[in-house]
C-alpha cells in the first residue's frame, strides 16, 4: 500500500467514524479537491469554508436585532448544512487563518455550533492545514484546538500525480460509511484503558515545543479518539497500517507507536498459559517467537520455582523444532536461571549441536 | 565443508547446510549484541545459487558476496560457497553489521541515487560513489563492533584503521574519505578492498534482489522493530548494562528526534508576538466591513497592530560576527513574515554595555559594534526601556553573560550559539548548533 493511499483510506475511516481529521499538506497538492471528491462518493453534500478570509463573526453567528432581541445569525454554508441533516464540512486553511478566527472554529468543532445554530450529528467535519513552516503567514494551531483532531500528513506521490493528470484523479476508495456499533466501541475503549493502566504516564503529555503542540499528543479526549478508531478499523476490516495512521495521528508518535506494539504482543500467548499447555501453537516468524520465549524466561527465573523451570523446557523444545536458533538462545538464559535442584532435561541435549556451532558450548 | 568432498549432496543439502550456518550465525550474534537481538531475529535468510567450479565441479567462494550483503527488506543474502566456509562468528559479525546499516537508514540516506540495479559488483566504473558511501557507512557503524570486542574480518574499513576519530555520522566520514581516497590515489593503491553491503547501504537495488513484493517487515513494522530496539537499548543503559557509544545515541536520536531550531525560532517568535500584542483585535476606532449588513449594530471591526520587537546582539569578543549575521538576517526573516516585509526593526548591540539603538528594514544595514566584554544585562535594560515599548525582545548570544535577576515585563526570547552558554528558566530559549548545518 502507497502512502497516499494509506492517508486516503484512513481519511475514510476517520469520517466514517465521524472523528475530526485534520489534513496537514502544503498548499496545492489536492487536499480540497480529494475531499470533494470524498463527498461526491459518499454522496454527502460538501462545504468548504476557508478560514484565512474570514472573520469571527462567520464562526460565532453574525450579532442582528429580531423583535429586541440579539441573535447570533449562522452564514449560509452552517444553514444548508443544518438543512440537509448531513454532510461534510471542510474547515480549509487553519494555520493561515489569525488566532482570533481559530478561537472562533474551535467551538464549531468543538461543540458543533455556529452562532445559535447547532450542526446535526451526521455532519462530518474535515479540515486541511499548511503546515506553518511551508507558509510564511502561518500561525502554530493552539494546542486545544490541534487536540481535538486526529492529524494526517498529506503525502503527494509523483507517479499518482502523473497518472491523474494523464488518466483524471483518483475518487478516494472508500466502503459504504459504516460506524462501529456502542458494543465494539465499548470493547475498543476498554482495550485503550487497559493499556493506559500499564503506562499510565501516557496519559496526559501535552508537548512543551509550540510547533509540536499543535499536533497530535496524547490527552484523555485522544484516547477517546483513539479508541472509537480502533473499533471504527475492525468494523471496517482496514489495513494495518491505516490503523496505525490514524491511531498515530490521535495520540502522537511516541504514545501511538506504544499502543500499537501492545495491541501488536497481544496475541503473543501469554507465559503462564504456554507453561500450562506446552502445545499451544507458537507465532511462525522468529523475532515473534524470541519475544515470547523471552516472556517465558522472565516469567520462570521470576517464579523461581523447580517445577515451573522443568516445564519450561517442554516450550522451548517445541520452539526448537521451528527455530532452533531461537530456542538454544533461549535455553542459555534458562539454564543460567537454574533453581536449586532443578534436573536438566533431555531438551537441552537436541540444542546442543546449534550451541557448540555458534561457539558458546565447548 | 564443501560439494566437492561431499559428492552426495545435492544443493538442497547445501542449502540446508547454509541455513544451519545461518541459524548458528544469528544465534552467535544475539549472544554477542544482547541488545540487538530482536533485530538478529527478524534478518530473513536467502540462498543464493552456488558459483560451481567449471573443472571440479565444487563450490567456489564467490568474493562479490563475502558480506552476505542486504536488502532493504531485511534479507540476508547466502551465497553458498561463502557461507560455507565463511567462520560462524564471521557471518554473526557481519548480521550485527547489516543491522547497523538497516536500522541507521543508510539506504534512506545514501547520496546514491541510481535509477537501474546494478550488479552486485561494486567494482564497475560509475560506482565509485555509491563504493564510497559504502565505506563511510561502514565506518560509522564498524566502530560500535568493535567497542563491543568484536573487531571486523581483514580488509573491512573503521575509523581506527582509517586514522579518522570515532562516533562521526557517515556523512561526515564521506566528505574525510573523499580527501583520504584523493590523497591515497596520488601515492597509488587503493584506501581499502571493497566489500558490497548490499541496497541497505546505498538503496541501489541489485541483480539478486527479489522484486518489490518480496515480503520482509512492513515500513510499520521495521518502525516498531526500531522502536523497541531503542527502547531495549535505553533500559540497559538505564541498568548500567554496556551498550557501545555508537549504539546509545542512535537511540536517543531515535526515540527523541532533534527538534529543527530553525522551525522553533520561528514557532517562538511567531508566538511572543501573538501572546503579547494579542495580534489580531476588535476594536471600534474603525468601521467593520459589515457594518451596512445591519445599521442597528455597531460591530467592531478587525485591527492588527504592529507587533514590536528588539533585537539585542552580544557583540562581545567571544561571539563570531559571521555568525551573528547569518542568525539575525533568520529572525529579520521570520518576523517579516509575521508582520510584513519592509517593516522597521530596532537593534540593539551590547557587549559590556549597550551601544546606540540602530532602526533598520534589513539585516544587512546593521553595523556590529562592540568586542569587549559581556553582560547582556545593560542590553536588556536599554531594550525594555525603549519607547515604543517592544512587545518582544530577542537576544543573540553565546550565553556567557550575567542576565537578570527576575523576569522581565515582555518576553525574552534567547538564541543561544554553541552548546556551553546558559540562559535564564524563564526565558524562551533556542539552542543554535556552532557549525553551519
Amino acid at each position: 500500500m502507497s502512502p497516499t493511499s494509506v492517508v486516503r483510506s484512513a481519511v475514510g475511516v476517520a469520517v466514517a467514524a465521524n472523528l475530526p481529521v485534520l489534513l496537514w499538506g502544503a498548499p496545492g497538492t489536492g487536499k480540497t479537491s480529494s475531499v470533494l471528491a470524498l463527498g461526491a462518493a459518499l454522496d454527502l453534500p460538501v462545504e468548504v469554508v476557508v478560514g484565512s478570509i474570514r472573520e469571527p463573526s462567520d464562526f460565532s453567528g453574525l450579532p442582528m436585532v429580531r423583535d429586541g432581541r440579539t441573535w447570533f445569525a449562522p452564514p449560509r454554508w452552517a444553514e444548508r448544512l443544518s438543512e440537509a441533516g448531513r454532510g461534510l464540512l471542510l474547515l480549509d486553511e487553519l494555520t493561515t487563518a489569525p488566532p482570533s478566527v481559530q478561537a472562533a472554529m474551535l467551538r464549531v468543532v468543538l461543540e458543533r455550533t455556529v452562532g445559535d445554530l447547532e450542526l446535526p450529528a451526521a455532519v462530518r467535519i474535515v479540515a486541511a492545514a499548511n503546515p506553518p513552516e511551508s507558509a510564511a503567514d502561518g500561525w502554530e494551531l493552539s494546542a486545544p484546538l490541534a487536540n481535538r483532531f486526529v492529524h494526517l500528513d498529506w503525502q503527494v506521490d509523483a507517479i499518482d500525480v502523473a497518472e491523474g493528470l494523464a488518466a483524471g484523479f483518483p475518487v478516494p476508495t472508500t466502503g459504504p460509511l459504516v460506524s462501529p456499533s456502542p458494543a465494539e466501541i465499548g470493547g475498543a475503549r476498554s482495550m485503550v484503558a487497559a493499556f493506559l493502566r500499564v503506562r499510565p504516564e501516557l496519559l496526559l503529555a501535552v508537548p512543551e515545543e509550540p510547533s509540536r503542540a499543535g499536533r497530535a499528543w496524547p490527552s484523555p479526549r485522544t484516547w477517546e479518539a483513539a479508541a472509537t478508531i480502533l473499533a471504527a478499523c475492525t468494523t471496517g476490516e482496514v489495513a494495518e497500517e491505516v490503523r496505525a495512521e490514524l491511531v498515530l495521528g490521535a495520540v502522537g508518535a511516541a504514545a501511538g507507536f506504544e499502543l500499537i506494539s501492545w495491541l501488536r504482543n497481544l496475541d503473543l500467548p501469554d507465559p503462564e498459559t504456554l507453561l500450562s499447555a506446552p502445545d499451544t501453537p507458537l507465532p511462525e516468524r522468529a523475532d515473534r517467537l524470541y519475544a515470547v520465549l523471552g516472556a517465558v524466561v522472565a516469567h520462570v527465573a521470576a517464579d523461581g520455582s523447580p517445577a515451573t523451570w522443568e516445564a519450561a523446557w517442554a516450550v522451548v523444545a517445541t520452539a526448537a523444532r521451528k527455530a532452533p536458533d531461537v530456542a538454544a538462545g533461549a535455553a542459555r538464559s534458562l539454564a543460567k536461571a537454574r533453581p536449586a535442584g532443578a534436573a536438566l532435561p533431555h531438551a537441552m541435549r537436541g540444542l546442543t549441536p546449534i550451541l557448540r556451532a555458534a561457539g558458546l558450548l565447548r | 565443508m564443501n560439494n566437492s568432498q561431499n559428492p552426495e549432496l545435492g544443493s538442497e543439502g547445501a542449502a540446508d547446510q547454509v541455513l544451519a550456518r545461518f541459524a548458528s550465525a544469528r544465534l552467535w550474534a544475539a549472544h554477542r549484541a544482547p541488545y540487538l537481538a530482536s533485530a538478529v531475529f527478524a534478518l530473513t535468510p536467502v540462498v543464493l545459487a552456488p558459483l560451481v567450479d567449471e573443472r571440479t565441479g565444487g563450490l567456489v567462494p564467490d568474493p562479490e558476496f563475502r558480506a552476505f550483503p542486504v536488502d532493504t527488506r531485511w534479507h540476508v543474502h547466502l551465497e553458498t560457497g561463502t557461507a560455507l566456509t565463511t567462520p560462524v562468528p564471521e557471518i554473526g559479525w557481519w548480521l550485527l553489521h547489516h543491522i547497523g546499516h538497516l536500522v541507521r537508514a543508510h539506504a534512506a540516506r545514501s547520496p546514491v541515487r541510481a535509477e537501474t540495479t546494478v550488479s552486485a559488483a561494486a567494482g564497475a566504473p560509475g560506482d565509485t560513489e555509491a563504493r564510497r558511501w559504502n565505506q563511510a557507512a561502514d565506518a560509522e557503524i564498524n566502530d560500535d563492533l568493535a567497542a563491543e570486542g568484536l573487531p571486523g574480518p581483514d580488509g573491512v574499513i573503521s575509523p581506527a584503521v582509517l586514522g579518522l576519530p570515532p562516533h562521526l555520522t557517515a556523512e561526515e566520514y564521506l566528505s574525510r574519505l573523499d580527501v583520504l581516497a584523493e590523497a591515497v590515489g596520488r601515492g597509488g593503491h587503493e584506501l581499502a578492498e571493497s566489500v558490497d553491503c548490499g541496497s541497505a547501504a546505498d538503496g541501489v537495488r541489485r541483480d539478486q534482489e527479489l522484486p518489490e513484493s518480496g515480503g520482509g517487515p512492513t515500513e510499520l513494522e521495521r518502525e516498531l522493530l526500531e522502536r523497541s530496539l531503542a527502547v531495549g537499548i535505553q533500559d540497559r543503559v538505564a541498568a548500567r548494562s554496556e551498550v557501545p557509544l555508537g549504539w546509545r545515541r542512535w537511540a536517543e536520536a531515535r526515540l527523541q528526534p532533534a527538534v529543527n531550531w530553525r522551525a522553533r525560532l520561528a514557532a517562538l517568535i511567531r508566538r511572543g508576538h501573538g501572546l503579547t500584542s494579542g495580534r489580531v483585535d476588535f476594536s471600534h476606532r474603525r468601521p467593520s466591513r459589515r457594518a451596512g449588513s445591519c445599521p442597528d449594530i455597531a460591530l467592531p471591526a478587525m485591527v492588527q497592530p504592529v507587533p514590536a520587537a528588539v533585537v539585542v546582539i552580544d557583540t562581545s569578543g567571544s561571539v563570531s560576527s559571521v555568525r551573528l549575521r547569518r542568525l539575525l538576517s533568520e529572525v529579520t526573516a521570520i518576523l517579516h513574515g509575521v508582520g510584513g516585509t519592509g517593516r522597521r526593526l530596532r537593534v540593539l548591540c551590547c557587549d559590556l554595555t549597550a551601544h546606540p539603538v540602530q532602526e533598520v528594514t534589513r539585516a544587512e544595514d546593521v553595523v556590529l559594534l562592540g568586542g569587549g566584554g559581556t553582560d547582556m544585562r545593560a542590553g536588556i535594560a536599554e531594550a525594555t526601556a525603549l519607547r515604543p515599548r517592544p512587545d518582544l525582545v530577542i537576544v543573540l548570544t553565546d550565553g556567557q553573560t550575567p542576565w537578570p535577576v527576575r523576569r522581565l515585563a515582555v518576553p525574552l526570547l534567547v538564541c543561544l550559539i554553541g552548546e556551553d552558554g546558559s540562559a535564564p528558566e524563564w526565558a524562551h530559549t533556542v539552542r543554535i548548533p556552532e557549525e553551519e548545518p
